[in-house]
């Protein structure tokens, strides 16, 4: 409940005052309940903009599914994008993420706060959908772990790598580990990546074994198997990080 | 700034709508205080499983009062079953060889069970086993959706109620607490039963509670999984939602670590005879023959009854869904007659896998079946039976007093103008409220205090109004039992 005639009106009190003056100001139709101007307060408003507000919310699984898959998806200089869903494949993801997509057993919508998403059991399904996204087309792990069908949604993170990145950077761990950083959380200041970054770092600087500088990203060439696993496994750990739950 | 997040509205309104509730506690009814006196509480050993009968059970044809003639041939034509042959020579027994083409009998001059839960004798001999007919709540609802949602959420006809009555059940207990598996389903779906401001896993699949990797086999999977592991123990800056993020993955490899070390694709279970899997999750493990739709029952069953039994969890369980047979219900075969016989091998399974485990597990478990409804007393025209209102309970574990309850001819009313059409000359009426089952079995097997089980069902401990303790008059005028001794 709000008193809209209080002096002291919170700001959510205010921006719902805003919103229902945009909503009786008549639109360019010259009808009343335009809700393009009352969505504009809502996105041009200092709450929604503010960095209070930024991260504050647990994506759904849907949300999730799609970020990933935007994070990772740009134009291929030839033609083409770098990932890709036909979408039905996400149809099974989201049932394991217990989001069956236009399903709610309940008319009352899905739930919107973290706590109703995330269990252990969801973090898993959620890591692993990313996981899986990562695996290439050709490995048989990507069917195997989707069931009858399943590759349609493919993503090819080098490619990414290279319409970002020179030659040079690709096989520079820093520059590769901060150009997946600024794509996948751009809200984020730099100084909020530290722990992140170093974890990266190792990450790319390791083998498969996980024991630290047991294989320097810089001796991984461009274009072999091994160079383009290194990516991938960076890609989904980044993806499986918390703040990439948020929204 | 005050920033009403909206974690934080929730929590506002989850602490309102228990403070009301809370309001109701002082009343607690002099029985409970002693209760609580005599230290009657457990210790947080105490198990829990449950099995949602999901599309409304036939409680007629489940627990069959044979001894009302109006549970005859003309009123069910084609779902008839005819009474037992032979009667039990010892009170509140089964027979040790039952005719199987007819109810077997229980031992009371009343009631059978039907057939196809044959495996329930030595439970049922044993006296672990309750079998609880007239089981409902007020106003009942004879629609699926709305009926499985006051049975999980444990507030009859409050739509709005958005936490499980489990879920209240340990969260108000506190039992949830440092628990690594407070509460486990493992079904499609995460069930209302179990879902409230706190998270608790589901096992859509439990083959998948596992990092996948990604190249060549999973071979970086450990690689992958150390590293995001280590990702939720960094420091960060505060949000809204980061300590639960953070929290839940802080865990990660040693919860996924504790359920491998379970062996959950395991099924090396036998009966007796070393040689009948107790859980028929694949043609290879089914020597009881059962048709292949029960594999994904058991083998859900079985991971449910795993976690119970080898990890810190209170709560677990599964559904058995395909109850509501509005047409070709079948008699002794037949969809119903299937459905019961893996139910009844289920529980018969879950005890034998328990005992293996630890003698004392099975004293620690209690075993509970819900539905949202019964159905009606005559058969359709489709062969099949329709929704209506009350049905059967079925209770089970080493401390539970076993027996019939409110299926005798002491106690339910006979002939046409019976227990049987007793709602609207065409529904089974209530005599017991499901809440008093539950209720029961969260006061004394999961120990909740009087004022805590009063925010798990609200009103319990307001004895005037309810009467879900003691028994009464409820308020829409139906006499109830109350809580029955089952524990």
């Amino acid at each position: 409940m709000y008193d809209f005639t209080d002096p002291d009106l919170s700001p959510e009190g205010r921006l719902v005052r805003a919103c229902m003056d945009a909503w009786e100001q008549p639109g360019p139709d010259g009808r009343r309940g335009n809700l393009r101007q009352v969505l504009q307060t809502i996105f041009h408003s200092e709450l929604f903009r503010s960095r209070a507000a930024l991260a504050q919310k647990v994506k759904t699984p849907l949300e999730y599914v799609v970020s990933v898959i935007r994070a990772v998806r740009a134009a291929r200089p030839e033609g083409g994008f770098t990932a890709d869903t036909d979408g039905y494949d996400l149809i099974t993801s989201l049932r394991r993420l217990n989001m069956p997509l236009f399903d709610r057993a309940d008319p009352d919508g899905w739930p919107e706060t973290g706590r109703e998403w995330i269990s252990t059991a969801a973090l898993i399904e959620r890591m692993r959908f990313a996981q899986n996204f990562l695996v290439a087309a050709r490995d048989p792990l990507k069917q195997r772990d989707f069931g009858i069908t399943g590759t349609d949604n493919v993503c090819d993170p080098v490619a990414l790598l290279r319409t970002r990145l020179s030659a040079e950077q690709l096989r520079d761990a820093v520059a590769v580990v901060d150009c997946f950083l600024g794509l996948f959380f751009p809200g984020e200041g730099r100084a909020n990546w530290g722990p992140d970054r170093e974890l990266a770092m190792a990450f790319l600087n390791s083998a498969d074994g996980g024991v630290p500088n047991s294989s320097p990203f810089a001796a991984l060439v461009p274009g072999t198997t091994a160079y383009e696993g290194r990516i991938r496994g960076l890609v989904a750990f980044l993806l499986g990080l918390p703040r990439y739950q948020e929204q | 700034m005050n920033l009403l997040t909206r974690r934080g509205f929730l929590d506002q309104t989850f602490r309102l709508a228990l403070a009301s509730a809370v309001g109701a506690a002082w009343h607690v009814p002099l029985f409970l205080r002693r209760a609580l006196a005599q230290g009657e509480l457990p210790s947080g050993a105490r198990k829990l499983l449950f099995i949602f009968l999901r599309g409304g059970n036939d409680g007629l044809n489940t627990l069959v009062p044979w001894g009302d003639d109006a549970y005859n041939v003309q009123n069910r034509p084609s779902l008839y079953l005819p009474p037992p042959d032979p009667r039990s020579t010892a009170p509140g027994r089964m027979p040790p060889e039952p005719d199987l083409t007819r109810s077997i009998d229980l031992g009371n001059g009343f009631a059978g069970l039907h057939p196809a839960l044959k495996n329930l004798g030595p439970l049922y001999n044993d006296g672990h086993l309750a079998l609880i007919h007239r089981v409902g709540y007020p106003r009942q609802s004879r629609s699926h959706f709305d009926s499985h949602r006051y049975w999980e959420n444990g507030t009859p006809r409050a739509d709005f109620t958005s936490s499980g009555i489990f879920y209240r059940a340990l969260v108000e207990t506190g039992l949830h607490l440092g628990r690594q598996f407070p509460a486990v389903s493992v079904q499609s779906r995460h069930p209302l039963l179990l879902r409230g401001p706190l998270a608790f896993p589901n096992l859509s699949d439990p083959a998948r509670y596992d990092l996948l990797g990604v190249t060549n086999n999973g071979a970086d999977r450990a690689k992958i999984l150390s590293a995001l592991t280590q990702a939720h123990q960094v420091p960060h800056p505060e949000r809204d939602n980061r300590p639960l993020l953070f929290g839940t993955g802080d865990g990660l490899s040693t919860s996924i670590e504790a359920l491998r070390a379970i062996g959950l694709t395991d099924n090396n279970f036998f009966d007796t005879d070393g040689t009948t899997h107790l859980f028929p999750i694949d043609t290879a493990s089914n020597q009881k023959g059962f048709s292949s739709g029960a594999f994904g029952f058991f083998r859900n069953l079985k991971v449910a009854a795993q976690v119970l039994a080898q990890t810190d969890a209170v709560v677990a369980g599964t559904q058995l869904d395909g109850f509501d047979t509005h047409d070709s219900q079948g008699t002794l075969t037949g969809t119903h007659a299937r459905l019961l016989s893996w139910l009844g091998w289920g529980f018969y399974a879950v005890r034998q896998y328990l005992r293996s485990v630890a003698p004392r597990l099975w004293e620690d478990t209690v075993l509970v079946t819900l539905s949202e409804f019964g159905r009606t007393s005559i058969e359709n025209g489709s062969l099949g039976t329709d929704h209506a209102e009350a049905s059967v309970m079925l209770v089970a574990g080493g401390r539970v007093r076993g027996g019939v309850y409110q299926c005798d001819g002491n106690s339910w009313p006979v002939g046409p103008a019976g227990a049987q059409f007793s709602v609207k000359g065409r529904y089974l009426g209530r005599t017991v409220d499901y809440r008093s089952v539950l209720g029961e079995v969260i006061r004394k097997h999961l120990g909740a205090t009087p004022a805590a089980l009063n925010r798990v069902l609200p009103g319990y401990a307001e004895e005037a109004v309810e009467h879900l303790a003691r028994g009464g008059v409820a308020p829409d005028g139906v006499p109830i039992v109350g809580e029955l001794g089952i524990l």
